[in-house]
């Protein structure tokens, strides 16, 4: 495997390099196709987590979170997983500031772990 | 891995979409997706998959969980492997009680998913192998209470299943009528009235598979299966 060097901070390399033992590169490259899933996938379930949240609809905030918890996951974005995580909980503690708080940095994360994920494949394609 | 045919498959219930493409790859098995369990139930008569990986929080507060026992009735031994997120999910004591057989924690692993998959499959196959019964032509799979023979496949009530699992253990000797009522029904008292009917019952079903293999009443003695060697192929080649 080639050397990789870059800022991953939000990434769980472990799990990215077994995804990447899956598949050889190339254009059906499995990572690859996991990354594109996760980048169409996910801004509608942000969208519905941002209105949720605005409107204190708890039950749809922890069903959401939970759901984005488990992609960031499977995807190695473990920064994005850990916020859902803590949103899910703070949620089913109906705790509205926090939850609006948490909502903002998983948007955040998840344009950086995007952002990550297409820095490592482009190193992995190298 | 074990060598699979190719028309061979297994289910991912999942809303996440990368989930069945990361159980395909890792198993090296095409995963038919489904999202919703409504969607899974109405393709269940139709399908006949290796495993099942079923996620146990869906989309709209669906639980895959409450699809489990229907799954587990239908394919006895096919391996259902739960998904869960949460580590500490009290979910999983539930999904073993109706009928799971392991679990995978998110992040999916794909070496955990290989590892989980083939000693689920084969410790089921192995199962299955112990449930099937043969007489002559016929085979009986006791768990699916199916009877499967030339002619055709007949499914038999519980009572008709053991019934006919006695007599083929028996290997063609007598059974006394009292031991089969005890095999088949227990402790639980039964008139000869409601034996003979299901008996009448059996036969029927056995009619309807084969030609060559019959229940036989022995007088004062008990029951047997007669298993009749056809000749008459060896006696024209002659």
């Amino acid at each position: 495997m080639a050397e990789i060097s870059g800022n991953f901070a939000n990434l769980d390399l472990d799990l990215l390099r077994g995804l990447e033992e899956l598949s050889p590169p190339g254009p059906d490259n499995l990572l690859c196709e996991l990354a594109e899933l996760f980048e169409k996938t996910t801004p509608q379930l942000l969208s519905d987590l941002k209105s949720a949240t605005t409107n204190a609809q708890l039950e749809t905030v922890v069903r959401i979170a939970h759901r984005l918890k488990g992609s960031a996951a499977n995807i190695g974005a473990q920064g994005m997983a850990n916020l859902c995580s803590h949103l899910e909980k703070s949620a089913t503690q109906n705790l509205t500031e926090v939850n609006s708080k948490y909502t903002d940095e998983i948007v955040h994360s998840f344009c950086v772990s995007c952002q990550e994920i297409r820095n490592w494949i482009n190193q992995l394609k190298q | 891995m074990q060598q699979l045919a190719g028309n061979q498959y297994v289910i991912t219930l999942d809303d996440d979409p990368m989930v069945s493409r990361i159980i395909e790859k890792s198993i090296s098995l095409r995963s038919l997706a489904f999202s919703t369990t409504a969607e899974f139930s109405s393709r269940t008569p139709t399908i006949e998959p290796l495993a099942v990986f079923v996620d146990i929080h869906l989309e709209n507060d669906q639980s895959g969980l409450d699809i489990v026992p229907q799954l587990r009735a239908r394919w006895p031994y096919c391996p259902i492997i739960v998904i869960t997120a949460d580590p500490a999910d009290d979910w999983l004591v539930d999904a073993f009680r109706k009928g799971a057989d392991d679990f995978l924690l998110k992040p999916i692993k794909p070496r955990e998913v290989q590892a989980r998959f083939q000693t689920r499959l084969a410790h089921l196959q192995d199962r299955a192998a112990k449930s099937a019964l043969a007489a002559g032509d016929v085979s009986l799979d006791t768990a699916h209470r199916v009877v499967t023979g030339p002619i055709g496949r007949q499914f038999l009530a519980p009572v008709e299943t053991l019934l006919l699992a006695q007599l083929i253990k028996a290997k063609g000797t007598v059974v006394p009528k009292e031991t089969l009522k005890r095999e088949a029904w227990g402790p639980v008292r039964v008139s000869d009235n409601a034996f003979y009917r299901k008996l009448f019952e059996l036969r029927r079903a056995l009619e309807g598979v084969s030609s060559s293999v019959k229940i036989q009443s022995v007088y004062g003695a008990g029951l047997s299966l007669d298993v009749q060697t056809n000749v008459t192929p060896m006696l024209n080649a002659l």
